[in-house]
């Protein structure tokens, strides 16, 4: 079931009006049976991993608790469990392994048309990097092992993260799981507002821009001129945004009506004015997660081991770690290694640059160094987009080949307002969260400003709904 | 023991930012929906068509129902695919029948690139309905009954389901709502994936219909040819559907509608005789069967027109198109000399 | 363990080995990281610094901006850690 159907409309609202009337440990138990169901109706096959998964680290997260000496065993075999299931899955859903199956087979000419593709299940590569989150807080004692299974499962399975996060912590979840819920006026409000921000995000601002984005971009470059390659990456980078930026909103309001906040991922991450800062703003509970559990204990480790904190080993070593394991988290590409390798390169590099100067406070920066910053980031970012869009690293080459050698003409019609239009209300939205720090920052303005704005929202979010079938409907004229 | 509070604790009254937001928009909605009827209406504003999923249906549409208004009513229909598009020129054959017979008719192509055998036989229907014509001339050809074609997504289309009865919200509101209509329009003409060809069909498509093509390249290549084992059922399900529309108040006559000599042989498998045993036969066999008339160019009496005439193998050009009207209206008036048909009588 | 004593140690470990100002003045309740004066590489180094000074360990899951933000908010950590 996508999100965005109608079906998960009924879905959610079933599930809403099941839980408010149960008390309270009846509510998690409905949450977890709803939150097995949704992903049933993705594939059964996704709920045994599933299963299995909750089952292997609820008794390693006991283990660990109750260890003293032992602990550290059952910690790596549990992050082991849980690592080397990511890896066989991406390894596999990557179609690397069925190549060298494949590879393997035809030596001794035995199966030829032997089909196999295991599919990464659906939502793994999120709640496996909760799992591990939880051993290890564990085993830190920052979080106590759950005793209550059902919970546990739900930390695991609870349905409005499961398809793309937010990542969540045990010791900010499970509490949430342990405690009354109180959904009032102020929660439904801020709820609601999410909802609206999520849908104007992912239905308007990308369903407007996925038209423009050509389809054969990365695979035929060369049909395109310089203009348009460059601009259909900007257009890809708010696309990519918007849509990732647009389904967290929905879904933490969705979590919000359920009285279950769920954390940010997104805090306009193109006005980011560092690299670093860009980890701090951009799909966050991955990169929390990133900075946790690889770079502060390998930084921490290079410092007790008395290496420089101005050397380059410090200031290299730890970003292209952490952003390595983030393309690989991605994707077992040899195209999203490069991106995330672009990614630390970059931090790193910003790190080096500055490495002795006296640092200065963002706001005592002139405007124009501070708005060179963000264009310099911004640009540094719609850059690694390109190998992140590309799909293989052979079509990045492609691509950049027919950037600097295109001589086709560019076909600059009016139709570039559109999307101009939509990174416009893109550009308005973050800049109202950027000034507020806070993306519901349109609560504040008055009720009648509110009801307009939300009047608007409204029909826009109807209207796209409304054309997709037209737009997405396919115009094919072929001589006859 | 723990004491359970409810979950749900909403205070009333709640929710005026979204009261006022609804109420605003439907206003808004109201007064856009009734602004734009007026413009249109009073003809500030050209109509914008159904906004199906297909440009020149969207585009023809309106034409027709201007022509219609103009003329009180419209007597013969063309319909048929782009070969019938750049073919017929409804305003010679008007006035070719017009010369025979001594009465003004108003005749309209309505015919719709790639349209196919399965999609004729609902859309013919939807016009009879619509517009009440005496003649309805359908031009064919073994490529309407050949895999699949653009215009196919037709009927999925929400408009073009519920004029042949089958009740859907999108299909209602391109029928009544003019504020959906033109957001319809404003989105289709932004869509780079169909803009160019409706800005095409637009500028070359006269008020009568006509597609008019002025180039002339005679060459096999690039020519689609037909390679399959038998045409598709669907299509002749089509046809059928078509032909049973004769008699209730409306003539219909199908004919064959040509290619080049040159193409015939490569048409069909590479076969003349596979574009007899596929498409002609078998279409003969239900126009037959149903007493529709069935015009031949390629067979018995032929149509021909020199190279120069040609749009390419398949199409006529503003030439031939002239010629080929002219010479239908000749086939339709001895029809109707010799009984077969009625029509065009006031 | 004295509140101002770690409060002075922080003082000139952040200044003189992080903002590379040994005069740079900071209040005890100024925004450190939402100020953009520490990032998570200098938020490492605080956590390595009090290991080192005071033998305290800051879990890296706390390395936040919640804990970290200001010395007040760093003082308050080490304390409550060596407690």
């Amino acid at each position: 079931m996508q999100i965005i159907s109608w079906q998960f409309v009924v879905f959610v609202l079933v599930v809403l009006a099941v839980y408010y009337l149960l008390p309270r440990r009846g509510q998690n138990i409905w949450l977890l049976t709803a939150s097995i169901g949704f992903l049933a109706t993705w594939n059964v096959y996704s709920v045994v991993v599933l299963v299995v998964t909750v089952l292997v680290n609820y008794y390693a997260g006991r283990k660990i608790w109750r260890g003293d000496v032992k602990q550290k065993k059952w910690l790596w075999l549990g992050i082991g469990v849980n690592l080397a299931a990511l890896f066989f899955f991406r390894f596999e859903s990557s179609g690397y392994l069925e190549r060298a199956i494949r590879a393997l087979l035809s030596l001794s000419d035995l199966v030829n048309s032997f089909e196999m593709r295991i599919l990464l299940p659906v939502g793994f590569s999120y709640y496996c990097l909760q799992a591990i989150s939880y051993l290890v807080d564990v085993a830190q004692k920052q979080c106590k092992a759950s005793t209550n299974l059902v919970d546990f499962a739900l930390y695991m399975a609870y349905f409005p993260r499961m398809l793309s996060g937010p990542i969540e912590r045990a010791r900010s979840f499970l509490p949430l799981l342990s405690t009354q819920r109180v959904v009032d006026n102020e929660a439904i409000s801020r709820g609601f507002t999410r909802i609206i921000i999520g849908l104007v995000r992912k239905v308007v601002i990308a369903g407007i821009l996925s038209g423009y984005i050509a389809k054969d971009l990365f695979s035929s470059p060369a049909s395109y001129s310089t203009l348009e390659l460059i601009f259909q990456v900007f257009l890809y980078a708010v696309w990519v945004y918007n849509d990732f930026a647009g389904y967290t909103c929905i879904v933490r309001g969705i979590s919000d009506f359920l009285g279950i906040p769920l954390s940010p991922n997104f805090n306009t991450p193109y006005f980011a004015h560092s690299f670093t800062d860009f980890w701090n703003r951009w799909h966050i509970s991955l990169s929390y997660w990133l900075r946790d559990y690889i770079f502060f204990p390998l930084s921490r480790h290079l410092l007790r081991r008395k290496v420089n904190p101005r050397s380059a080993i410090y200031l290299a070593v730890p970003p292209l770690a952490a952003m390595l394991a983030s393309g690989l988290w991605h994707n077992f590409g040899a195209y999203m290694i490069f991106w995330g390798l672009l990614h630390g390169i970059f931090q790193a590099l910003e790190k080096l640059s500055a490495r002795r100067k006296p640092v200065v406070k963002w706001e005592d920066r002139p405007l124009y160094k501070r708005l060179a910053s963000i264009a310099l980031v911004f640009l540094g970012v719609v850059l690694t987009w390109i190998p992140f869009a590309s799909g293989s690293l052979s079509r990045v080459g492609g691509f950049m080949k027919a950037v600097f050698t295109s001589t086709v003409i560019p076909d600059i019609t009016t139709l570039w307002l559109i999307p101009f239009f939509a990174i416009t209300i893109n550009f308005g939205l973050d800049l109202l969260q950027y000034r507020h720090n806070d993306e519901l920052a349109i609560r504040r303005w008055p009720v009648f400003a509110q009801s307009a704005l939300l009047a608007i929202a409204l029909l826009a979010i109807l209207v796209s709904f409304l054309g997709s079938q037209t737009a997405l409907a396919s115009f094919v004229y072929q001589g006859f | 023991m723990e004491t359970e509070q409810t979950t749900l604790q909403i205070h009333t009254p709640a929710g005026k930012v979204l009261r006022q937001a609804l109420a605003t928009l439907l206003i808004a909605l109201l007064l856009l929906e009734g602004g734009l009827r007026l413009a249109v209406t009073s003809g500030w504003m050209p109509d914008p068509g159904p906004g199906t999923t297909n440009a020149d249906l969207n585009i023809k549409m309106p034409m027709l129902d201007a022509l219609a208004q103009r003329e009180g009513g419209v007597d013969c229909i063309f319909l048929g695919s782009s070969m019938t598009n750049d073919d017929v020129d409804p305003e010679v054959f008007a006035s070719r029948y017009g010369e025979l017979s001594g009465t003004t008719v108003t005749c309209f192509n309505f015919a719709v690139a790639t349209l196919t055998g399965e999609i004729a036989g609902g859309l013919s229907q939807i016009l009879a309905e619509r517009y009440h014509p005496d003649l309805l001339v359908y031009g064919t050809s073994a490529r309407d009954y050949s895999k699949e074609l653009g215009a196919r997504a037709l009927k999925d289309d929400g408009w073009f389901r519920y004029q042949l009865g089958e009740w859907n919200l999108t299909g209602w509101l391109k029928e009544y709502s003019m504020l959906y209509r033109t957001y319809l329009k404003i989105l289709s003409d932004f869509n780079p994936a169909n803009r160019e060809y409706a800005i095409s069909v637009r500028q070359n498509t006269s008020p009568y219909g006509h597609f008019v093509v002025h180039v002339n390249v005679i060459s096999l290549e690039g020519q689609n040819t037909i390679h399959e084992e038998t045409l598709l059922k669907k299509d002749f399900a089509g046809l059928k559907r078509l032909v049973s529309l004769d008699g209730a108040g409306v003539s219909v006559v199908v004919m064959e509608i040509p290619v080049h000599e040159a193409f015939l042989p490569e048409y069909v498998n590479e076969k003349s005789e596979d574009y007899y045993r596929l498409f002609f036969d078998p279409a003969t066999e239900i126009l037959t069967k149903a007493g529709i008339p069935f015009i031949h160019t390629l067979t018995g009496t032929r149509f021909t027109a020199p190279d120069e005439e040609w749009a390419d193998l398949k199409h006529l050009n503003n030439k031939g198109s002239a010629r080929f009207s002219a010479w239908l209206a000749d086939e339709i008036w001895q029809l109707e000399q010799a009984g077969v048909i009625t029509w065009g009588e006031d | 363990m004295d509140s101002d004593d770690v409060k002075v140690k922080l003082k000139t470990f952040i200044c003189t080995e992080l903002l590379n100002n040994a005069d740079y003045p900071i209040m005890d309740d100024q925004p450190l990281i939402t100020g953009g004066l520490m990032d998570s590489f200098s938020l490492a180094q605080v956590g390595v610094f009090v290991e080192d000074a005071f033998g305290v360990y800051i879990p890296d899951t706390d390395l936040t901006v919640k804990n970290m933000d200001t010395l007040n908010l760093i003082t308050e950590k080490i304390l409550e850690r060596a407690g």
